[in-house]
């Protein structure tokens, strides 16, 4: 069985600790060298529930003010980490519309997340209290809420392992499997328009799989008889 | 951010004391004692890696302590300039500049270590004073606060011999200059984003890869350094920057940076301008730092002998800079080949049409004046995540947000899937040629913008996309997915030859900078410094810049492409997202058809979906794609081209009805001949119909002869009665015998309205074009009197200001349409194509019409000069006066008023809607009374008086004369029957009342924008949908919001507190420093400031300048303490009218009520 692949996004106000978090991670030691540069920098293959699975983590630290490339960083993720610094007010602000935003992007209510209040270890700089991230965290549809230190190696760990078990739960089979064609009734003589090629569809039986390369696209059917199809595969 | 492992915090703050600088470095806080070089290489001093060479100088090292760097940084072996620029880069996350000098002083004063032969000593000085140079670059405003540092520096610089001196003196004192000083800094502190893009100037300076030393040292080394040099001339982004780097003398490093900086600030203040808001704020940046040279000038000036030189010398470079804005060094417009198609096309002035390669050569050339001007000196403790610091980075930064926005924006602008689907496919071959151009930074804004949800959720278009750019984007997509460490990107550029220029993506480079800058700690083995991390960062960093230093592009900048790119408007990501839901439901609802739908679109006979045709192609022309049309599509990409207008407005509902439309609306209509002399309608009498004159004149009269106006062909009447049921003030009467006039009724257009709600919104949309018009004459004419004179004279126009005389508007403004849309041939009211022989009457019409127009603004100027009578006075004597003597709401106006006795009293009849009152004076007894016309029973003429019974009461009122008498009546007897009508029953009110169609979070404080007893309002849910674009904005007292002249396309509404409407604000009351500006003092009695009218909670302002052209008539200030606005954008509106037909009639109804009834306040206020 291949190694199943999992992308996960790092998001979060600018100074929140998003590299320490995944350095610590990915790097599971402290290191005195570390080159970002190299392709397995933020990959890291962990055994979760007994499976092998192959992490690669996306974070966004450097290009918090690159809005414009959000959009794109997340439809890349299938699972999310929020974080804030707990000694940041303005962090913990900025949290709802990221959120909004994966939701706007994944155009789905129930995206795996993870809430991350970081820098737990500066106790007593603390400005946001582990009730207010509680609170958050239910605000946002119960998503699981953890308080880690990558200083102190605190729930980092956690943070990723939820997160797959999020992912397995919400998508079972794993999404590098190719979902099923759905089943399409076409009538005689229908009419595909498919990338400009027009093909006559002569059966009269349904389809036990339509499978239309290249990956995902809109195809448009016209049939003869005043049905028309909007179908996405 | 906080790295484990790290001892020293990241960033010591060097303004503080230098005693506090942290122990585990060899601390060096007095001027050393001992002499901290040449110890032996034990564990105690460096740590090298093993298995690696050490004659590979700072790469065999893993770590050692500081003076052991410096010796080693120092020796004329293995001199590592790169090494060293790092160094430089990063010595902030270690130590302090303080230090670093200390032990640059210490090595160059010091004995030459044993190992150093002569030859090579001489050239170990030489680099020791380079290094003394780059420190000097580095230094920012906080050290210069430090006083140490700054004696220690200068007390070197003067033991130094003369040359050197005088070259490291200058150095310093421009850096200096260029640092801003701190209370200035503290002062800069703003509460709006944009002016992080001021920044610390002194952060701009490159001290490395541009540094440039004079060495005329031995043997082969000083090859790298002339190589860098050359590299560094080579690299200007602009023709005049290289002139400038290669002509002034080689040291001056930093004012090449200052001059790159101005390049692209250029770009910046372009790109920033449009954005309204914030043109101030870059005006006012550029302001700013001028007077901070200024007074840090002074301040140099006095501390140092040689500083006043330098600083004249340095303005005066600043000032010959300064005009070196993107357009100087652009060359004199060359006609490119491409500005001709194909086909042979010519291409039309007003529209340019560009291919897609012409916009990405020209973004290539923008971005790669932008990241041309990087330093290095910006990546320094990852300034670019600080406010107002690297200017540059910021720059780019605001630069790839915008444009990617921009993208979006072009996409979201077009209406139909077919439009986009054609935008789509020209920005994938953008982002293709980009792509070959090695911009990859540009392929990246614009995939940023083709993922975002915005743009990626608009599958119906994206169904349209032909498969060869399907194509194109999946293979843009996996070259740029950040798949696997953006592994595939990563591959691409190590391939780019180094003679190829190259624009990498920044994003990258910056994650890839704060990785390196976190995750590897600056301090090891106990405080040793990590030179490992040094050599990562300045590999990376090395890579990076020698991308686009080594060559740059060989294009010309297109001034024509430039400008059409700058000038564009961009919406934001909300605003697109949520012009995107609309694009989607609005697609949804009708049906998409799949193939070329050219023809079967335009065959639908619905009277809707034809006019909205009709507006389609006059409005889509903000970027077309000519030549491609429906199934002919091919995919190549030669085919699509983009044509840029500049500020086009957004797709909007026309603004005048169309031949077309009138037709439409006349097919049940009475086709009237009147007579000369005919009444067709009375004064008092409530107006259930529109009417239009065909042919012939037609005469409005009341009492005041200089009132009368005349109606000529095509010009339209009794069109406020479907905002208000009000009884005329005049008589209308038929002028000439062949007097033809079109009847229809009130209850069939509305019926109409119901079924065609685009021809609804048009009508309204037109009312309140009328109405607006109105109102800015009013406002007009005003101005242009003053103080008693002025009362009086608008009192006169006053009276005619209330029902009628916006049809003497109708004819106004029909005509300025119809003549603006013969010369801009935008959506405008006639319509060639309809099939009856319009077009040439409609010239005819619009002749006559400007005649008419001109004799009505001569008529009004007249009005208003001419000494009204005492009867106008008593009769203006202002609606509000007479409402408070009488209690009344605003909502009575005074339809006329007679002289007359009652009881032996001489005083005034009032007549209103709904009361008759009567005011008058016996020998200082002051006489009121007030009957509501419901509580007469009878009204009955007698000789020379009326009698009116009310609670078995009679009433006699005795007139001046029978005339009086008898329009008195026929006044009375229409407004008291229609009290007792069916038409308008006062449940009418309650119902409307229950649902008011007061925006929903207004709350109803003080006089807002409500009106009851007016249908077809908005609801409560279309305003919700309506204010969910909306911003919301708050300022303080004495801000303008809207200064008088300017032009903007937004519609406030306050939320929360007050302003005031204020005309003849001039520029000498605006505080223009301020952003955004204030006004010094609301004087009330200042000579020209007029103040109309103080809007509270719930109203709305900006609608005029929505509705019509130019600028804004009045400036409007805040006036309380804190003033909250919702900001809905005009193209918002257009946009979101347009694509709900049902929502845009309520609309336009409720703004042209709301003008209506500006109209009378704004009349008030001045009288008052």
């Amino acid at each position: 069985m291949p190694l199943r692949e999992f992308k996960i996004v790092v998001l979060g106000s600018g100074g929140v600790g998003k590299s320490a978090l995944t350095v610590q991670f990915v790097q599971g030691i402290f290191v005195e060298k570390y080159d970002p540069t190299i392709e397995d920098s933020y990959r890291k293959q962990v055994e979760v529930d007994g499976n092998q699975c192959m992490l690669e983590i996306l974070d966004t630290a450097g290009t918090e003010q690159f809005t414009a490339m959000r959009d794109l960083y997340m439809k890349n993720g299938q699972g999310f980490v929020l974080v804030y610094s707990i000694i940041s007010n303005s962090t913990f602000n900025e949290l709802p519309d990221l959120r909004e935003q994966i939701l706007r992007v994944k155009d789905c209510d129930d995206v795996p997340m993870v809430l991350v209040g970081n820098k737990c270890d500066l106790n007593d700089q603390r400005v946001i209290s582990n009730e207010q991230g509680e609170e958050l965290s239910r605000k946002f549809g119960g998503c699981v809420f953890l308080e880690a230190s990558a200083k102190n190696k605190i729930n980092v760990e956690q943070i990723f392992y939820d997160l797959i078990r999020q992912i397995n739960r919400k998508n079972p089979v794993g999404p590098s499997s190719k979902p099923k064609s759905k089943c399409v009734l076409f009538y005689i003589g229908a009419v595909l328009y498919y990338c400009g090629l027009i093909t006559i569809v002569t059966i009269d039986y349904y389809c036990e799989s339509w499978l239309i390369e290249p990956n995902d696209l809109n195809i448009i059917i016209i049939s003869r008889y005043e049905f028309l199809y909007f179908v996405k595969f | 951010m906080e790295t484990t492992g790290k001892i020293v915090p990241p960033i010591i703050n060097t303004s503080s004391s230098s005693t506090t600088t942290t122990t585990t470095t060899t601390s060096q806080t007095q001027p050393p004692v001992t002499f901290p070089f040449y110890k032996p290489d034990d564990e105690t001093q460096i740590v090298y890696l093993p298995g690696v060479n050490r004659r590979e100088g700072s790469l065999a090292i893993k770590c050692c302590n500081l003076p052991k760097l410096i010796e080693k940084m120092t020796q004329s072996l293995n001199y590592d300039h790169y090494f060293t620029s790092a160094f430089f880069l990063t010595f902030r996350d270690f130590t302090t500049p303080l230090e670093v000098m200390h032990l640059l002083i210490s090595r160059y004063t010091g004995p030459p270590a044993d190992s150093s032969k002569d030859h090579l000593r001489l050239f170990e000085i030489e680099i020791e004073i380079v290094q003394n140079k780059q420190i000097i670059g580095t230094l920012n405003d906080n050290d210069f606060q430090n006083t140490e540092l700054c004696n220690v520096t200068i007390e070197f610089i003067n033991s130094l011999a003369e040359d050197i001196k005088n070259e490291l003196f200058l150095m310093f004192f421009r850096a200096r200059k260029l640092a801003k000083p701190p209370h200035q800094q503290q002062q800069k502190v703003s509460p709006r984003p944009h002016t992080t893009i001021i920044s610390s100037a002194a952060s701009t300076m490159r001290f490395s890869f541009s540094v440039s030393p004079k060495t005329q040292s031995p043997n082969g080394t000083s090859n790298v350094l002339t190589g860098l040099l050359g590299t560094n001339g080579a690299s200007g982004g602009s023709p005049n920057s290289t002139q400038q780097l290669q002509s002034s003398s080689s040291f001056d490093n930093n004012f090449n940076n200052r001059a790159s900086m101005k390049v692209s600030k250029g770009i910046m203040s372009k790109i920033l301008s449009p954005g309204g808001s914030t043109t101030n704020l870059s005006n006012s940046s550029i302001g700013s730092n001028n007077s901070n040279n200024s007074s840090s000038n002074g301040s140099s000036s006095s501390s140092g002998g040689s500083g006043g030189l330098s600083g004249s010398h340095s303005t005066s470079m600043h000032i010959s800079s300064a005009p070196m804005s993107p357009s100087h060094n652009v060359q004199p417009h060359q006609q490119h080949p491409n500005n001709v198609d194909d086909e042979g096309y010519p291409v039309s002035n007003e529209k340019t049409a560009f291919l897609p390669e012409m916009i990405a050569r020209e973004l290539t050339v923008m971005e790669f004046e932008l990241i041309s001007a990087l330093t290095l000196n910006e990546f320094s403790q990852k300034a670019w995540t600080k406010e107002n610091q690297a200017i540059n980075i910021q720059n780019l930064i605001v630069w790839f947000n915008r444009i990617s926005s921009w993208v979006s924006t072009k996409i979201i602008s077009k209406e139909t899937p077919e439009e986009r689907a054609i935008i789509i496919e020209a920005f994938i071959n953008i982002a293709n040629y980009a792509k070959e151009l090695k911009n990859y930074n540009c392929v990246m804004e614009i995939l940023g913008s083709l993922h975002n949800s915005s743009i990626s959720r608009l599958k119906n278009s994206w169904a349209l996309i032909s498969p060869k750019a399907n194509e194109l984007f999946s293979s843009l997509n996996t070259v740029m997915s950040p798949d696997i460490n953006f592994k595939m990107y990563r591959k691409m550029l190590s391939l780019v030859s180094p003679s190829e220029p190259c624009i990498p993506y920044v994003g990258l480079f910056l994650t890839d900078y704060t990785y390196l800058d976190e995750s590897n700690p600056p301090l090891v083995n106990g405080g040793m410094v990590n030179v490992e991390r040094i050599y990562l960062i300045g590999n990376r960093v090395q890579e990076f810049f020698q991308l686009f230093t080594n060559c740059s592009y060989n294009f010309q900048s297109q001034p024509q492409v430039r400008e059409a790119i700058l000038g564009e408007k961009v919406w934001d990501e909300n605003e697109t997202f949520r012009l995107s839901k609309i694009r989607e439901e609005h697609n949804n609802n009708g049906t998409v058809s799949p193939s070329g739908s050219g023809g079967s679109s335009s065959s639908s006979s619905s009277l809707s979906s034809s006019s909205s045709h009709h507006h389609q192609s006059s409005s889509g022309s903000n970027l077309t794609v000519s030549g491609v049309s429906g199934s002919k599509r091919k995919g190549f990409a030669s085919k699509y081209r983009m044509s840029f207008t500049g500020n086009d407005p957004p797709p909007s509902i026309a603004s005048a009805l169309s031949e077309r439309d009138w037709k439409i609306l006349s097919t049940n209509a009475k086709v009237i001949k009147h007579k000369k002399g005919k009444k067709i309608l009375a004064m008092g009498e409530v107006n259930n119909n529109l009417y239009r004159v065909m042919t012939g004149r037609v005469k409005f009269e009341n009492n005041a002869p200089e009132e009368t106006r005349y109606l000529e062909c095509g010009d339209i009447f009794g069109e406020d009665s479907f905002l208000y049921d009000r009884p005329m003030l005049f008589n209308v009467i038929s002028d000439s015998d062949d007097c033809e006039l079109v009847e229809i009724e009130k209850t069939f257009i509305l019926q109409l309205f119901a079924s065609e709600p685009i021809l609804a919104a048009t009508y309204y949309k037109h009312i309140a074009v009328l109405m607006a018009e109105r109102l800015k004459f009013v406002l007009s004419a005003n101005s242009s009197h003053e103080s008693i004179q002025t009362n009086s004279a608008i009192g006169t126009y006053s009276h005619l200001g209330n029902s009628l005389s916006n049809y003497g508007h109708g004819s106004l403004s029909t005509s300025n349409l119809l003549s603006s849309s013969n010369s801009s041939g935008s959506s405008g009211g006639g319509s060639p194509s309809s099939p009856n022989s319009a077009s040439p009457k409609l010239t005819s019409i619009s002749s006559s019409q400007s005649m008419s127009a001109m004799n009505l603004m001569d008529n009004r100027r007249k009005s208003v000069a001419i000494e009204p009578s005492t009867i106008d006075i008593l009769r203006n004597g202002n609606d509000s006066r007479f409402r408070s003597t009488f209690g009344l709401s605003t909502e009575e106006i005074i339809i006329k008023s007679y002289t007359c006795k009652h009881n032996g009293i001489t005083g005034t009849l009032y007549i209103t809607k709904h009361h008759l009152c009567f005011e008058g004076k016996f020998f200082g007894i002051h006489k009121q009374k007030m009957n509501p016309f419901e509580k007469i029973t009878k009204i009955l003429p007698e000789k020379g008086a009326l009698s009116l019974t009310t609670n078995d009461k009679i009433k006699k009122f005795s007139f001046k004369s029978q005339e009086d008498l008898s329009e008195a009546y026929g006044i009375m007897t229409k407004i008291w029957k229609n009290h007792f009508g069916i038409v308008r029953s006062p449940t009418k009110t309650v119902s409307a009342a229950n649902s008011p169609p007061t925006p929903p979070r207004s709350p109803k404080i003080g006089r807002g924008d409500s009106f009851t007893g007016i249908s077809d309002l908005p609801s409560k849910e279309e305003w919700a949908q309506l204010l969910k674009g909306a911003k919301t904005l708050t300022f303080k007292k004495g801000e303008i919001l809207v200064t008088e002249g300017t032009e903007f396309h937004k519609i406030f509404q306050i939320t929360r507190g007050e302003c005031t409407i204020i005309k003849g604000l001039n520029q000498t009351d605006i505080n223009t420093s301020a952003n955004p500006p204030t006004i010094s003092s609301l004087s009330l009695g200042h000579k020209n400031l007029t103040i109309l009218a103080k809007l509270s909670a719930g109203s709305i302002f900006g609608e005029m300048n929505f509705l019509l052209p130019g600028g804004s008539s009045t400036s409007v200030v805040v006036n309380s303490d804190e003033l909250e606005v919702y900001t809905l954008e005009g193209y918002f509106l257009n946009i979101m009218l347009k694509s709900k037909p049902l929502l845009a009639p309520k609309f336009y109804k409720y703004l042209a009520c709301v003008l209506e009834s500006r109209v009378k306040q704004y009349r008030q206020s001045i009288v008052v």
